[in-house]
């Protein structure tokens, strides 16, 4: 018989049931009602993938519409750790289809740290479909774009080129990036817990948006002339390397600029940074006599001579203070229109000594040396123009023959635009134009003065006594026949690279000059450095490979000698290019805003991160350019930590360390493959730490 | 024969084993699982309709010969060696005998109890009662399952508790276990030691029953913290990860993660019947087997789940009627015993699914895939039934 009590347990046992269950259900209200939402986000942000859609680069077009820069589709395969299968097969066939060593894959899946991992990248689309057969075994391919750059090593260093991203890494690629990139789209994949996409899905996502194209005002046929004629000087010279720029002086639109040794950018690991170098902006040299131009400027300028009136050259030897000067020639009383004509030395620091050194500093400043000539390009330096206070007795004769100065070659090819324009100082461009896709031009570039720098008259004088040099002084070599040639030559000893002081025994010869006289269409410099077969002189050297440029660029059609109508020339810069000033210290980045014209927007100091408009981008002068700025941290004991930058680009790289104030050396360029001492250890702040760069080439199958 | 076959507690089994062989067949659609299931399903039906047939003395007379088959199986997966040994091998299947194990003890209870109701509170009977449980559980906890434990204390306490040990008796037997676990504040450790004399005072006690719970308590209270002090950090997770391994956030902790973002992602309605993205993506684990709940709150939501759980309350209610009908002090020990096996594995088991108990590795009864639980099931169904019809006839 069942007791009263033991009823009593039963119902006792059926009430805590109940409650067990009603905790249970509870429960399960408060997860799959309640906090529903948050669950399900947290799932959706576990199986939905955003896969990245590779904007399309905008084309870089030359000054004839041929394009520079182009893109072709390729393929980048990819797969998960997690879901790859039969890896032996996938292996094996990726040898045999891109040369593999067998092996590759399986060691790449297996030392991936992550689960998704990329197998191969840029792969041409007719390996790519042998390779789309995978797709069984997880192994999936993302359309991408490669940059081709039809015209091989032609006008590389300006062009510059992308990294295995697509991004600019150098030259216009780089400077115009913001323009180029476009926007990579994106699109939402279903993913499984391996990370093998299962569909598309199809709500949210935004498409790509193509990037606009940019119109150069190169030339590209005269950019060959360029860079053969160039090679060719170079290698008969038996020079180390030479450099040119040639302007249109009336606009100051580059029509071609060359270094060489070049490189092809449609393959940059197998170039070193040298050749890929924009030299003529990054690298300065000391002019030489054809600085002597900017002298005389001075001189006539200031009506301190006559140019009749005869000067002493002493027969060629001159003791000036404590040094003895030189010249190539010797001349005894000669006139002051001959001293520039045979480039005395003696004959431009007499004259020149009757200029005060202010006066001097002041016309070399407004020429444009001492500051950066605001071309469209990444990496210009602002060269060496010490101010008066800093002269030296010496340099008062040192200066005027230019010496103790130091120049770009687009510096001296805008200085001379400038008297080839009767006066008026132009800022050399290389972008005429930014076009989006939909065909409306974003950005369209007009000419743009700087300021006048000599009286009209004045100028005109300058390029007689600078056709006189050509027609029968040290330029005779740069004559052409049926065109009025104006120039100057120059030779400079170069700078030691190690200690103080010039190299005896090598040279830097030049020669910079403009035709036709009477209404000049090219200005260009030539630059042979350290000529050691035959003269070294700038006559010698640069004069003819000049003249070879100019003679067929005539003859070719590509400039014609006639007068055409001037285009009209905007008074003051309509709009200023924003330089790039990441990764500089506050201090530095408001001083080159500033000096651009810009108004930078700030508060505090430290390291700018970010800015904003982006380098490249065209705006009205004084604009704002905002900057994001990260405090440099001071942690205590000196001691910082080193922050893991292994795998990102180069640029990445130098943003992080700065923002981490890790001071450090780079070693090669492209990708950060190594860091020594490692990520995560602490670091004396005066310690550096080494960054191991290399391009990213073996995951290339170009 | 008064009382014919109880069609409640069948439709219920066999509904929740058809949700179970739809959930298995969403689970992963091109495997052959939920066909065995059904085949399981048939089996089990079966046994459940034989074993209504077989009068319960029977079961009364073979309640040791139960309880020795069941120890010899629990041995052989630890004989049998191998990582995991929650199994026995069969030439042609695979055997978990834990599953087995869970009626078995019920049934020796229930006979255990039944032939000492006279002195049901002597310490004798007790001692014994904590022995027969004692072994089994022992040699579970070698495996080592802890779920499977603790449902043979579930078994334990709620035959002793029905056989009529009253619950202060069950209350003193428990309290060192509590004061293990309060000891870890000193605050609520003294309060509860504190009551703890109160009732042993007012309870009027005898003195030597006094002293062993008092001092018993107050040593395991004052030892357990000072020897947790004592040992090693690995020691102290290695212990609570075997208590909680939801702790381990790359084994366990990430199965109860991927569990409750899929039931709590199927929100209130559910996401639809296969169309539950993190079951079909494999984030989660174990989908057929422990986390089978799971499936079921992503594709059926709220709903779905709550109309399982009702399905299941009705079974609950079901046993506990036949408990309380059943004339016969064996017969209701026995019920309360087996429908504490089918209840606390419920539970554990969906307990852990929405992350409010430790991650155990019971199955759900009736729904998670596998034959052993689902036929062990049925068989106690059958038992049951054979309650409610025979109950009245006695051992």
């Amino acid at each position: 018989m069942v007791g009263r009590r033991n009823l009593d347990r039963l119902i006792l046992t059926g009430i805590i049931g109940l409650a067990v269950w009603t905790i249970i259900v509870g429960r399960l209200f408060a997860v799959q009602v309640v906090a529903s939402k948050e669950w399900e986000s947290k799932a959706q942000e576990q199986h939905r993938k955003v896969e990245s859609i590779k904007s399309l680069r905008g084309v870089i077009y030359g000054r004839d519409g041929e394009a520079m820069a182009k893109n072709s589709v390729a393929l980048d395969f990819w797969t998960t750790k997690r879901s790859i299968q039969n890896i032996e097969r996938v292996d094996s066939i990726f040898a045999d289809v891109l040369g593999f060593d067998r092996g590759y894959i399986k060691r790449r899946v297996s030392n991936s740290k992550g689960n998704w991992l990329y197998l191969a990248r840029h792969v041409d689309l007719s390996n790519g479909q042998t390779l789309k057969q995978l797709e069984a075994d997880s192994v999936f391919s993302i359309p991408i774009y490669d940059r081709i750059y039809p015209y091989g090593q032609t006008a590389g260093q300006i062009l510059g080129f992308v990294d295995i991203d697509g991004k600019g890494m150098e030259g216009i690629e780089l400077f115009y990036n913001s323009y180029l990139e476009g926007e990579n789209g994106e699109r939402f994949v279903i993913a499984d817990a391996a990370g093998r996409p299962y569909r598309v899905y199809q709500l949210g996502g935004k498409p790509s948006i193509p990037g606009a194209s940019v119109h150069l005002t190169i030339d590209p046929d005269l950019q060959q002339i360029v860079e053969s004629e160039l090679a060719a000087g170079v290698e008969s010279f038996g020079a180390d390397n030479g450099m040119a720029v040639f302007l249109k002086p009336s606009t100051g639109e580059i029509l071609a600029m060359a270094c060489y040794p070049d490189y092809d950018p449609n393959n940059p690991g197998g170039s070193d940074a040298y050749s890929r170098k924009i030299r003529q902006i990054t690298d300065i040299y000391e002019p030489g006599s054809t600085f002597k131009a900017i002298t005389f400027s001075a001189l006539i300028e200031n009506k301190a001579f006559s140019l009749e009136e005869t000067v002493d050259c002493e027969q060629g030897k001159w003791v000036f203070y404590r040094d003895t000067i030189h010249d190539a020639e010797s001349h005894g009383l000669i006139t002051a229109r001959q001293v520039l004509q045979h480039s005395s030395n003696i004959g431009t620091i007499k004259l020149a000594q009757r200029l005060s050194p202010e006066i001097l500093y002041s016309n070399a400043r407004s020429f444009g040396f001492g500051s950066p000539t605001g071309v469209d390009l990444p990496g210009e330096v602002v060269g060496m123009l010490h101010r008066p206070e800093l002269w030296s007795r010496m340099t008062t004769a040192a200066f005027p023959m230019g010496h103790e100065v130091a120049v770009t070659a687009m510096q001296m090819a805008a200085a001379y635009a400038a008297i080839a324009n009767r006066g008026v100082l132009m800022q050399p461009y290389l972008v005429k134009s930014v076009i989006d896709p939909s065909g409306r031009t974003i950005r369209e570039r007009t000419p743009t003065k700087v300021r006048r720098v000599l009286d009209e008259e004045n100028a005109e004088l300058l390029c007689t006594l600078l056709q006189e040099v050509v027609d029968s002084g040290t330029g005779v070599k740069a004559q052409i026949e049926g065109l009025s040639v104006a120039g100057k030559t120059g030779t400079s000893h170069k700078v030691k690279e190690t200690v103080r002081g010039y190299d005896d025994n090598k040279y830097i010869s030049s020669f910079v000059g403009f035709a036709p006289v009477e209404s000049p269409q090219i200005v260009g410099v030539v630059v042979i450095d350290n000529p050691s077969k035959g003269p070294h002189w700038g006559g010698w050297t640069g004069a003819p490979v000049w003249k070879n440029i100019v003679n067929k660029a005539f003859a070719m059609g590509i400039i014609s000698p006639e007068i055409e109508v001037k285009a009209p020339i905007i008074p003051e810069s309509n709009f200023v290019v924003v330089p790039d000033v990441r990764r500089m210290s506050a201090s530095q980045a408001i001083e080159i805003l500033n000096f651009r014209g810009l108004k930078p927007d700030t508060a505090g100091g430290g390291y700018v991160i970010g800015q904003s408009p982006l380098p490249g981008r065209m705006v009205a002068p004084l604009s704002e350019v905002k900057l994001v700025l990260k405090p440099a941290e001071t942690k205590g004991g000196g001691q910082v930590e080193i922050p893991d930058v292994i795998g990102m680009p180069l640029r990445d790289a130098i943003l992080e360390m700065a923002q981490a104030n890790v001071k450090f050396r780079i070693v090669g360029s492209g990708t950060v493959i190594q860091q020594d001492p490692k990520p995560g250890n602490l670091i004396d702040r005066n310690d550096l730490c080494l960054l191991k760069c290399e391009i990213e080439k073996s995951l290339s199958a170009r | 024969m008064t009382r014919s076959f109880d069609w409640t507690i069948a439709i219920c089994a066999v509904l929740l084993s058809a949700i179970g062989i739809l959930l298995i067949y969403s689970a992963s659609p091109t495997s052959v699982l939920w066909i065995k299931q059904a085949i399981y399903l048939v089996v089990g039906v079966l046994l459940m309709v034989g074993l209504w047939k077989i009068p319960i003395r029977l079961h009364y007379s073979f309640g040791w010969i139960y309880f020795v088959i069941s120890l010899v199986i629990l041995l052989a997966p630890i004989l049998q060696g191998g990582d995991v040994k929650r199994w026995v091998h069969f030439g042609f299947a695979t055997f978990q005998p834990s599953e087995l194990a869970k009626p078995a003890i019920a049934l020796v209870l229930a006979r255990f109890f039944y032939d000492h109701k006279k002195d049901i509170k002597s310490i004798k009977v007790f001692s014994g009662a904590i022995l027969i449980t004692a072994i089994p559980f022992g040699l579970v906890m070698i495996q080592p399952d802890l779920g499977t434990a603790m449902v043979f204390i579930a078994i334990f306490v709620c035959s002793i508790y029905t056989a009529g040990v009253d619950e202060l008796t069950l209350f003193f037997v428990a309290s060192p276990l509590l004061s293990i676990v309060l000891s870890f504040h000193w605050i609520p450790w003294a309060v509860f030691y504190v009551a703890l004399l109160l009732i042993l005072w007012f309870s009027r006690t005898r003195l030597a029953a006094f002293l062993t719970i008092s001092i018993g308590n107050f040593v395991v209270g004052v030892l357990t913290p000072a020897i947790w002090r004592s040992i090693h950090i690995y020691q102290k997770e290695r212990i609570l990860v075997f208590l909680d391994p939801g702790r381990d956030p790359f084994g366990t902790g990430y199965q109860i993660i991927q569990s409750k973002i899929a039931v709590g992602s199927g929100q209130f309605w559910g996401k639809g019947f296969l169309q539950g993205t993190q079951t079909k993506l494999a984030f989660l684990p174990a989908k057929q087997t422990d986390f089978i709940f799971a499936v079921l709150g992503e594709q059926f939501g709220f709903i779905g789940s709550f109309i399982t759980l009702l399905i299941f309350f009705i079974l609950f209610f079901r046993i506990l009627k036949i408990a309380d009908e059943a004339r016969n002090e064996y017969a209701r020990i026995l019920a309360t015993g087996l429908g504490s096996i089918i209840f606390f594995g419920t539970l554990v088991n969906i307990g852990m699914v929405i992350g409010l108990m430790p991650v155990t590795g019971l199955p759900l009864p009736f729904l998670s895939s596998g034959g052993s639980s689902l036929i062990t099931s049925f068989c106690i169904l059958g038992i049951l039934q054979s309650i409610h019809s025979h109950g009245i006839e006695g051992p």
